[in-house]
């Protein structure tokens, strides 16, 4: 995989940022950033991928990760700003206590332990303070994402110790430290610390080691590496230069790929297919395995990774590409030839039906119902997702069995959902959101291809918000056209990145980050640049009161 | 019908050679499918259809008529009559009843089915069928056909039929079922593929042939080659299916090598041992050779049914 190249959009804003400096009074030393303060920071708990990521980071890949954990919320339609508002309920404490013993074990195990602890005991059947320091101080600075203090450490020397004299195994004693290090709060949660930024007794910003894991958790939705928290410990990551060179080394190393698969499967609701809600009727869609599924969204992810990252091309081209990856099971589906069994590269043809990723099996199947297509919640997934406009919730009262019913007279969705605007209550939401899902009605609940509907044609022409199209290609080039297309996916990653939504105050920065997004061509990396340098991500206004809602 | 010149046959299977050279589909130098982009459209309409067609057979085996088995009762035989004689059993050599046609044509070869009647494991949905069921499905015995020089799904007089082993597995949905719109590989051993049958659609039903098919199979332990020697091939073409008969000739040896040997070891499952079998091979009713006086072949009918498929090298 081709990754960033190092330093090159940052050294680009770094020079902008000189230009700007020097012609502006009253910018600051983000690149001509706005001055801003960031919102309230807030414990984030570790997603599933997150915590899974992070112990493999660790100890190794070769971890079998138990997938019985707390389970993630999504909230504001991300995981990732789910996670700051969540705990740790009794059971789910049962679940991460079972998952670090069995996480333990297998890091100590025999096989493992070589590569995780660097120290031998003196005495393999008895304690070894030393080496057990060691381990924990190292081990743990890694899963906490800082130093230990004295006191966390001493305890669990202790605890190792104990153990190993009582069971007569030096190994099964540090088996319970490291343990304890993965149920600790401080693992499971990422705690962001601020402080009073020098420079502005009046501002808060983060503490470089809460800085350290922001940038890590967003481009590799992982733990820092030594190199980063030792740039963080040191406080050298607080200046512009560091941080811009480590957020560039960061892009540049292959787990950059892990962080745009989280966060593009966090943004297209991918958990959906991990976790088994995507079903489809095995009658009426016998194609629907559990195998093409999960091809759909690697299908999904691969094309992203590689218009996004290798490519390096414009964001917005994802909805009108038709270059994408193909296995024999999604060929099927697609009804193009592609054998070999494994992975390949693959063009729609040009005088195809399919374009961009709202083409493609795996968003197709996921805003459809388990029987027929819904061009109500593809209309909605557009409209929410991809432009960040709000659609009420449907009244509690609604009537949803003319549209169910697609054995009617009413043949095609056109002319069920035809019934909705004829009804006060659902026409305001409807007219935003039926119009473009019934540009790609084309595409049957699984995404396959059809030309009708119960044997009459279906007409996929529509018009989104003035730019009219026939069908769902024309959709895409609409979409990809859209004044508000980047700027969601701007306010979308930001509040990936920051774990929360944008304050009042920050809607300035957002203009900005999406300026210098739209200046880049809509290149991913300098959109990643401008945001880790921002004051948003720098900064906070303090931390988030417990009761305090959701913005 | 089996009255076809040589000559003719391999003037269009070189018309048809050198029309598939040029026929892609989207992308990837194969043939077939539906529906899709780029792909073929089924029956119905106009008829219109590209030139050529592929298929992966989604099952296949003995056929089985719903009618009385003695006789077959009022349905007839979907057969053909592979020896262009109404034969009877006082008819020297191979001397052999034969059967009625749905649509009342005297003269349907189906030899076979002298033996396959007396056995419960060789009846519908036993032991032998359900094998051979699951093999075009699992890999063991997989079959793709590809139709070619078809302008028209409805009516066409000049078409050709050529089957081929697979060594890969067609897709199968949650139904079981093998799924339309695969890509599959014809067998990379030219052994594998049939001659090329030539024929004709009539009212959206094909008819094929002589052509000799040979098949290669692996199934649980039985490493085989099956050769169908002047077979005719009979497909109902659907919009999205193709489903009727594969008929021709198949060797006593082989059926033994097949069926005969393998199945008998299985003592009572079976329901015959190899005595009985060699017995009911005595009523093979074609193939003979003058040389030891003895009919070597039994005239055999297959079922098959077949979804839309991309066909590769």
């Amino acid at each position: 995989m081709k990754h960033y190249k190092p330093g090159s959009s940052i050294a680009a804003l770094l020079a902008v940022v000189v230009v700007a400096a020097g012609a502006c009074g009253g910018s600051d030393s983000s690149g001509g950033a706005p001055v801003t303060e960031g919102g309230p920071v807030a414990l984030r708990r570790l997603t599933s991928q997150q915590y899974a990521q992070s112990v493999h980071d660790v100890l190794g890949e070769r971890i079998v990760v138990p997938s019985r954990i707390e389970p993630d919320a999504r909230i504001e339609g991300l995981l990732g700003v789910g996670a700051s508002f969540v705990s740790v309920t009794p059971s789910g404490f049962e679940k991460y206590e079972a998952a670090a013993i069995a996480i333990a074990q297998q890091a100590l195990s025999a096989e493992l332990r070589g590569a995780n602890v660097s120290c031998e005991p003196a005495s393999p059947s008895g304690s070894d303070d030393g080496c057990a320091t060691e381990f924990i101080a190292t081990t743990g600075r890694r899963l906490f994402r800082r130093a230990l203090t004295e006191d966390e450490i001493a305890m669990r020397v202790a605890i190792a110790a104990s153990s190993a004299t009582e069971l007569g195994d030096f190994y099964a004693g540090l088996e319970l430290a490291l343990a304890s290090l993965l149920v600790s709060p401080n693992f499971l949660f990422r705690v962001e610390e601020i402080e009073a930024d020098p420079a502005d007794g009046s501002r808060n910003r983060l503490t470089s080691t809460s800085v350290a894991t922001r940038l890590s958790y967003l481009v590799w939705n992982s733990t820092p590496d030594d190199e980063l928290l030792d740039a963080a410990e040191s406080g050298d990551l607080l200046n512009t230069d560091t941080l811009a060179a480590q957020a560039a080394r960061l892009l540049d190393s292959p787990k950059a790929e892990a962080g745009i698969r989280a966060f593009f499967s966090d943004l297209l609701t991918f958990r959906r297919i991990d976790e088994g809600l995507v079903r489809k009727s095995p009658t009426q869609f016998p194609a629907f395995t559990l195998t093409l599924a999960g091809d759909a969204k690697e299908q999904t992810l691969r094309t992203i990774v590689d218009h996004l990252v290798t490519q390096e091309l414009d964001l917005r081209e994802l909805y009108t590409t038709r270059s994408t990856f193909l296995t024999p099971s999604l060929g099927s589906v697609y009804a193009v030839p592609f054998g070999g069994g494994a992975w390949g590269p693959y063009e729609f043809a040009e005088d195809g039906p399919r374009a961009g990723l709202l083409s493609h099996v795996s968003l197709m199947s996921i805003t459809a119902h388990p029987g027929r297509s819904s061009a109500t919640l593809r209309g909605k997934f557009v409209r929410e997702v991809l432009l960040c406009q709000d659609i009420p919730d449907p009244p509690a009262n609604v009537d949803f069995s003319i549209v169910a019913d697609t054995s009617g007279e009413l043949r095609t969705a056109r002319e069920r959902l035809g019934e909705h605007v004829t009804n006060d209550a659902c026409a305001g939401c409807h007219t935003l959101m039926d119009p473009i899902g019934l540009a790609f009605e084309n595409f049957d609940a699984i995404g396959a291809y059809r030309t009708q509907e119960n044997g009459a044609d279906i007409d996929a022409s529509g018009n989104l918000d003035g730019q009219s199209y026939n069908d769902a290609i024309g959709m895409g080039q609409a979409l990809r056209d859209h004044e508000s297309l980047g700027p969601c996916m701007t306010r979308n990653l930001y509040r990936y990145a920051v774990g929360r939504n944008p304050v009042p105050g920050e809607q300035v920065l957002l203009t900005f980050l999406d300026e210098r997004f739209a200046d880049s061509g809509y290149r991913w990396g300098s959109l990643i640049d401008a945001l880790v340098l921002s004051d948003g991500f720098l900064t906070a206004s303090g931390q988030r009161e417990a009761e305090e809602a959701v913005q | 019908m089996k009255n076809d010149s040589f000559k003719w046959v391999l003037a269009v299977a070189l018309g048809f050679a050198a029309a598939a050279c040029g026929s892609t589909s989207e992308g990837a130098g194969a043939t077939g499918g539906t529906a899709g982009s780029g792909g073929a459209s089924g029956a119905g309409g106009t008829g219109a259809a590209p030139d050529a067609m592929g298929y992966v057979i989604s099952d296949f085996g003995f056929l089985h008529p719903e009618a009385d088995p003695a006789d077959f009762g009022m349905e007839g035989v979907r057969g053909f009559d592979l020896d262009s004689t109404v034969s009877s059993a006082d008819t020297p050599p191979c001397a052999h009843d034969d059967f009625v046609a749905p649509d009342g044509t005297p003269g349907i070869d189906y030899g076979l089915w002298s033996f396959l009647r007396q056995y419960e494991p060789l009846q519908k949905d036993q032991l032998i069928d359900s094998v051979i069921r699951s093999a075009v499905k699992n890999g063991e015995m997989s079959i793709v056909m590809e139709l070619g020089g078809v302008d028209d799904m409805l009516n066409d007089d000049a078409v050709t039929v050529q089957i081929f082993s697979t060594q890969d597995s067609p897709l199968v949905g949650t139904d079981g079922e093998v799924l339309p719109n695969g890509t599959l590989a014809r067998h990379p051993d030219p052994l594998y593929h049939s001659t090329i049958a030539s024929g004709a659609i009539k009212d959206g039903v094909l008819e094929a042939g002589p052509f000799d098919v040979s098949l290669k199979f692996f199934i649980q332990i039985v490493d085989a080659d099956m050769l169908l020697t002047d077979s005719w091939i009979r497909l109902d073409l659907g919009d999205a299916t193709a489903s009727g008969v594969l008929a021709g000739h198949w060797s006593v040896a082989q059926i033994d090598e097949i069926i005969g040997t393998p199945t008998s070891e299985n003592g009572e499952a079976a329901g015959f041992n190899h005595t009985e079998f060699l017995a009911a091979m005595e009523a093979a009713d074609a193939g003979y050779d003058e040389a030891s006086d003895e009919c070597t072949a039994f005239t055999t009918i297959f079922r098959l049914e077949a979804v839309p498929a991309f066909l590769t090298e």
